[in-house]
């Protein structure tokens, strides 16, 4: 067991050490990433209700190996809150994106189900103006809380007295470990149907199951590697300090923050199928080039650094010319991103850095025409 | 990570470098709201509080008026009904929604393992235990040594001490515990809708917010199994071949089963752990409220955001000392009044520029600043200035 600390911050410390060595002289930049379904003629939507089909909560104890259960009552005002809660986090990622422009519109949030939507387009009975699609929904939700007991072995030492080598022996226990654990299933189908003529545009139907538990039997090794590299990710991730509000991992979810983050995350892979949305991606800056461009692509400040890289350009450097590539993919202009790696890679053959950068513009002029036929549809 | 890394940076760079810690650079809103719209209500009658079990309401009102009256982007922000305005001439927006929030406090038992040292290092080791978590330290009987769950801290520590004393006998515990658990969550829906001549929603946010604390009961701590149970027995056996195994009834212990007769007992233990003291409460409550606002705030309003940044101490002297003492308005006029700029007050005046920018043409100003500055002397620190800058001149135009 004493072995589980020990092993635990030594993951931590090699992954520490992993990350730092093979890190990289490199610059994010964020791209756009068309959506997966090419939806065109549909600028202004409106979200309506999200309807709940079933929603289910049991609570269960377990004491020597007797389980009791217990149906929770959710009273019709929860409901109607989770439904609102759901259709506000489908809002805020539509409205961050640049492909629809969001129509709030009340009349259309207490639209109850698909029939109220067929209703009122095929009475064009909406106050709104120009609505071209609508965007509603179904959620089922199921969640088991438990309050039991694992049973499991533990080995512990005795060492006998001071020295390396001195005599120890181990002893087995059979312990009880009480836990307390929240279990279940959220399965949520988002739809789009477009207003004129009436059709389904894009349908989501996803199941996510979530889980937590608090105490119970020792983590196994696999467990152990989870939780450092969780911590790890946790050391290096940077968060923006927003009050820092504290979350103990000895705490369970409450239920509501469970349904939101889980919905939340479905929502989002919808958004990605209709809507454009961004990525980030890690590129390699050129050494050997104009030191103050290099500068100024760290910073961030890609045009300046492109002002820097044109004065410079007369030596021919194809260092430069890369790094002005990245410059240029950096704030969206493919085209001259292109002839620039092009002229680096054809400056210096099979420099990999410079083949990366011609490879990787080729993939994004055909996601961009994609994205600039989305957005159109938008203007 | 990214403040340990400019630290270092400003450290060894630090020939004209002041760090000047965290200075609040403004940013514009997410979305643009209707420039003509001064005036805000908040329609507190309209904020529906049916699902605010442990009552939000009053205080995220009082927080949305006051924050967007410190944004300055609206000359009036009232709470109440929208009236007193003419819709014909006037455009104002009223804010309404609802509120849910919810806290839970379960009790509940655990089970842990501990280990208990002998020596110096097991008595600072869980002296170190106890000040640095909540844990309690029970003694284990056979040699009397000091139990504690080890974390980061007390290993690092014990294992300084016994590079001096050597290494120490020890014994290992399981032992059980009470505690119990708090968990607050909060969560907005919230509109903004502009009134006039033309009704429309501008924004719709859905924001949460959760706080949760795990107290264990640091007087409910007890040793149920020792290692050192049974150590004659199993020593006086050590030298002999072969050992027999421990049936598996003696080794399962009941004391930490909460369902058997003597593990029972300790159900009725009511965990004598403090609840969240009252001042510390108002704390959380202000920041789940902060925190459940910032997005939506952010999304109609001008926002500050912390940055850590340095301000170039050899430009004039009298405006480094001011800006040291967060007053960049009047730092910002005395640069502007200088007849020679050199490139660090260009950098200076930039900085001071971007913590109360509101306008795209005042982000275009920074960046003019901050790059007359860098073509003055191509500092790292410009042109992290001018990468800022021109991100926001980026976003803005889109």
């Amino acid at each position: 067991m004493f072995t589980y600390y020990t092993r635990k911050y030594c993951i931590v410390a090699l992954s520490l050490f992993l990350l730092v060595s093979c890190a990289q002289e490199g610059v994010k930049l964020r791209f756009s990433k068309p959506a997966e379904i090419g939806i065109t003629g549909v600028k202004r939507v409106a979200v309506a209700n999200f309807e709940i089909e079933e929603i289910r909560r049991v609570t269960h104890l377990e004491r020597n190996g007797e389980w009791k259960r217990h149906s929770a009552e959710i009273p019709n005002a929860l409901k109607t809150a989770i439904a609102k809660q759901i259709r506000g986090k489908v809002i805020n990622l539509l409205s961050s994106s640049p492909s629809f422009e969001i129509v709030y519109s009340d009349e259309v949030a207490q639209l109850a189900d698909d029939e109220a939507i067929r209703n009122m387009v095929a009475s064009a009975g909406f106050k709104a103006q120009k609505i071209d699609a609508f965007i509603n929904g179904k959620v089922w939700i199921n969640v088991d809380n438990y309050d039991g007991v694992d049973l499991a072995k533990l080995a512990l030492t005795y060492v006998l007295e001071n020295g390396e080598g001195s005599p120890a022996y181990t002893a087995d226990a059979l312990l009880y470990w009480p836990y307390k654990s929240i279990k279940g299933t959220l399965a949520l189908e988002i739809k789009m149907t477009r207003a004129h003529p009436t059709e389904v545009l894009a349908v989501a139907f996803e199941k996510r199951s979530f889980g937590n538990k608090i105490g119970g039997q020792p983590p196994n090794i696999l467990e152990q590697i989870k939780a450092a590299a969780d911590e790890v990710k946790d050391l290096v991730s940077e968060k923006e300090d927003d009050g820092a509000l504290e979350e103990s991992a000895l705490v369970l979810p409450n239920f509501t923050q469970v349904i939101s983050d889980t919905a939340e995350s479905i929502a989002a892979k919808f958004s990605k199928k209709i809507a454009i949305s961004e990525k980030e991606v890690s590129i390699n800056i050129a050494s050997g080039g104009d030191l103050t461009s290099v500068q100024l692509i760290q910073a961030g400040a890609f045009n300046s650094a492109i002002h820097k890289l044109n004065q410079v350009a007369e030596k021919n450097n194809p260092s430069d010319k890369y790094n002005l590539g990245l410059c240029y993919e950096a704030i969206g202009d493919y085209g001259l991103a292109s002839v620039a790696y092009e002229e680096a890679l054809t400056a210096e053959n099979g420099n990999l850095t410079f083949a990366e950068g011609v490879g990787r513009i080729e993939r994004l002029k055909r996601e961009y025409r994609q994205v600039r036929i989305q957005l159109s549809s938008k203007n | 990570m990214k403040k340990i890394l400019y630290t270092i940076f400003t450290f060894f760079s630090m020939t004209s470098i002041v760090f000047a810690g965290t200075v609040e650079v403004q940013r514009l809103s997410k979305f643009k709201i209707n420039p003509k719209i001064s005036k805000v209500f908040i329609h507190s009658d309209l904020i529906s509080n049916e699902n605010d079990k442990i009552g939000f309401k009053d205080q995220i009102i009082k927080y949305l008026q006051q924050t967007l009256q410190e944004s300055k982007r609206y000359a009036e922000v009232v709470v109440g009904e929208p009236k007193g305005y003419d819709p014909n001439k006037e455009v104002v927006a009223v804010i309404q929604g609802d509120i849910i929030s919810g806290g839970e406090k379960v009790t509940g038992q655990f089970t842990e393992w501990a280990v208990c040292k002998g020596g110096i290092a097991g008595v600072v080791g869980a002296g170190v235990a106890g000040v640095s978590s909540e844990q309690g330290i029970t003694m284990s009987h056979g040699r009397n040594f000091l139990c504690k769950l080890p974390n980061f801290i007390t290993m690092a520590t014990e294992m300084a001490l016994e590079l001096v004393e050597g290494p120490s006998p020890r014994d290992e515990v399981a032992r059980i515990y009470k505690y119990k658990n708090y968990s607050l969550y909060l969560q907005t829906n919230l509109t903004i809708t502009q009134l006039g001549t033309e009704r429309k929603t501008l924004v719709i946010r859905t924001d949460s917010a959760s706080f949760s604390r795990h107290y264990p009961d640091a007087k409910s701590y007890r040793n149920v199994r020792e290692s050192s149970q049974g150590q004659s027995s199993i020593l006086g056996l050590m030298g002999l071949t072969p050992v027999v195994p421990m049936p598996a009834e003696l080794s399962i212990v009941e004391a930490s089963n909460p369902g058997s007769n003597i593990g029972k007992y300790y159900d009725y233990v009511v965990p004598g752990v403090k609840d969240i003291p009252e001042e510390e409460v108002a704390q959380i409550r202000e920041s789940m409220s902060a925190k459940v606002l910032k997005n939506f705030i952010r999304s109609i309003a001008p926002y500050k955001i912390p940055l850590e940044v340095g301000i170039d101490e050899t430009g004039n002297p009298e405006a480094v000392k001011l800006m040291t003492e967060k007053k960049y308005d009047e730092a910002k006029v005395l640069i502007e009044g200088l007849p020679e700029k050199l490139p660090a007050d260009l950098y200076n005046l930039a900085l001071c520029l971007e913590t109360s920018a509101i306008t795209n043409k005042d982000f275009d100003d920074v960046l003019a600043y901050y790059t007359q500055a860098f073509d003055g002397k191509p500092d790292n620190l410009y042109a992290l200035g001018i990468g800022r800058a021109e991100q926001q001149v980026r976003s803005n135009k889109q």
